[in-house]
């Protein structure tokens, strides 16, 4: 694939325009260097359109109505700064389907967004050596993975789980309503369950500083919350005991008062044995803990006041 | 069409010697199956005939090769057809590179309720990945590659079944009682494991594997064992094996049970119970 005449887009490794054009095959700048190559694709977009309802790329918003209306779907929103790990949580917990670890009571059934699944898995492979980790994510960039699941009882339950750029949480930490904060209260509004990303790496490089734009964020999420609930996931944790006691107690301390419905675990790209906890188990633990939290209702039991007549609705007209 | 069979399988994985030595135990009666007809063209297979009859290495089919195939085969008073369309092209590379079937595919897809699926196991990329093992935090480098994405074959598989069940219109909220799913792990004899098929389908091709079982009722899917050629010919001995007693006493199935059985006409039995 070609590169985009727009030196700062990345479209041709991740199909993303960078100005943020729902199909990059369109932006005038991609056109520009590619104008023969991209009617021919277009002709394949088309035909693609015409035979199938999915790409297996990931879903934009505006595409994720064909899964939600399936079933209630559990859209997962990960919020956190650049660079803490979001994309490569993603790919890791592909990698570690590929390689047959399983989510809690559940079989993988399939997904309508396998092929960037599997794009993200590319990145994790070895090539002499070394691991290539996922790009930053652009700016603009705002997609929906899908995983369909089936439970022991054979029920199929639809995960989504939103990718964005982290710069987006930063903005909306800052100031809720930012012009460029768009994609943070889209999937704000979208979730029903959160992944706050704590990055160890920058608690040790930035430690107050770093401290203070998570509390920001988690200020953020905890706004309009209710009852949703909210995994912080410690990423980069191999590095975790390098973390200022300090700050790491205080940070814990305070997370733990601003939600009800919250957990915390740790989690790596790096394992220190074979299996690690840390890299093999906890990765996916997060999405069981989030699967199983955003099930429960929601809804409080009515008590009634008046506990002597028999007719629950009495007793509260009686009132 | 009588009970057509659909065979589907990547390139190399096998279709050609299996078709063709089926076509031989058929044709030599040497099954309890037989061909009610004659067989429109055997053009596809007849170079590996030849090979085979003398004790030579098939050559894999060229992809320019894009003709149908089918095979009429009798069970008892049960008549059942043998389809692979477009056989020999990159058919179902194309099927996930353009997302979408031609209009063979999709008749052939539509009409059939017996999916033969061949999977070749050794011809699977393995690429190691970073659950494998412990790199140094130091030794990442930023993504710099610039080749184009290809589909690990655990996708490609789960891409595939996922574009032949939408044809079929598909309910995923229910497991598949429609289309009877037969896989077979194909050249078994370079596997050298002692495994039954669906145990080892699981150890090599996890995510594939949660998927059928996900989406398949379990009496619906089988997975079985399949040498078509039994051995390698690449010496003297072996190739002398065949070209004296004849491509058609050789090759075999492993049953669901890890039972060996020296007829891989039992494959064509197992995709229409």
């Amino acid at each position: 694939m070609a590169n985009c005449s727009n030196k700062e887009c990345v479209a041709h490794k991740t199909s993303n325009c960078h100005l943020g054009e729902e199909d990059y095959r369109k932006c005038e700048f991609w056109l520009a260097a590619n104008g023969s190559k991209a009617k021919n694709i277009e002709k394949v977009f088309k035909q693609s359109k015409k035979n199938l309802t999915w790409s297996g790329d990931p879903l934009a918003y505006d595409e994720i109505n064909s899964i939600v209306g399936r079933n209630s779907a559990i859209t997962i929103g990960i919020a956190g700064r650049a660079g803490a790990g979001k994309t490569t949580f993603l790919a890791m917990v592909f990698t570690l389907l590929q390689k047959g670890y399983n989510l809690k009571g559940y079989d993988f059934a399939g997904s309508n967004t396998i092929i960037g699944w599997d794009y993200l898995y590319d990145r994790l492979k070895v090539y002499q050596t070394q691991v290539s980790f996922p790009n930053p994510t652009p700016l603009e960039y705002c997609r929906f993975f899908h995983l369909a699941l089936r439970d022991e009882n054979n029920a199929l339950k639809d995960i989504l789980i939103s990718d964005a750029s982290g710069e987006v949480f930063t903005l909306w930490a800052t100031d809720r309503d930012h012009v460029n904060a768009g994609n943070a209260r889209l999937i704000y509004h979208t979730s029903c369950a959160f992944i706050l990303f704590i990055d160890c790496g920058d608690l040790i490089d930035r430690k107050g500083r770093a401290k203070s734009d998570i509390i920001k964020i988690a200020e953020m999420l905890k706004f309009d919350l209710r009852n949703r609930p909210v995994i912080a996931v410690w990423s980069k944790s191999d590095r975790k005991s390098e973390v200022h006691p300090s700050i790491l107690s205080s940070l814990e301390e305070e997370l733990q008062s601003m939600f009800t419905n919250y957990e915390q675990i740790d989690v790596s790209n790096f394992s220190s044995k074979h299996p690690d906890p840390l890299v093999h188990a906890n990765n996916l633990k997060v999405i069981d803990w989030l699967i199983e939290h955003a099930n429960r209702p929601l809804t409080q039991v009515l008590t009634s006041p008046h506990s002597s007549d028999d007719d629950f609705f009495l007793n509260f007209k009686r009132q | 069409m009588n009970n057509p069979i659909l065979l589907i399988g990547k390139p190399g994985s096998s279709k050609t010697v299996f078709l063709s030595q089926l076509y031989l135990r058929l044709q030599k009666r040497k099954s309890k199956l037989k061909l009610y007809d004659q067989v429109p063209n055997l053009s596809l297979i007849i170079d590996a005939l030849n090979e085979l009859a003398e004790g030579k290495e098939p050559i894999p089919t060229h992809s320019e090769q894009s003709l149908d195939f089918m095979l009429p085969i009798q069970a008892g008073e049960l008549k059942m057809d043998l389809i692979c369309p477009e056989y020999g092209g990159e058919q179902v590379k194309r099927i996930i590179a353009k997302r979408e079937l031609d209009s063979l595919w999709k008749d052939a897809v539509t009409n059939s309720n017996n999916w033969l699926f061949f999977i070749r196991l050794s011809e699977i990329n393995k690429a190691e990945d970073i659950a494998d093992i412990t790199p140094n935090p130091n030794n990442v480098t930023p993504d710099e590659r610039d080749e184009e994405h290809v589909l690990s074959d655990q996708a490609f598989y789960i891409e595939l079944l996922q574009i032949l069940l939408f044809h079929k219109y598909n309910d995923y909220h229910f497991k598949n009682k429609k289309v009877r799913l037969t896989i077979a792990l194909t050249c078994w004899d370079e596997l050298e494991t002692k495994d039954i098929p669906e145990a080892h389908l699981k150890k090599e091709l996890p995510l594939l594997y949660a998927f059928l079982k996900a989406n398949w009722m379990s009496d619906n899917w089988v997975v079985l064992g399949l040498s078509a050629q039994q051995f390698r010919l690449t010496n003297a001995e072996n190739q002398d094996k065949y070209a004296v007693e004849g491509p058609e006493n050789f090759g075999f199935i492993i049953d669901k049970n890890g039972k060996r059985t020296d007829d891989i006409t039992e494959l064509i039995v197992n995709a229409v119970l």
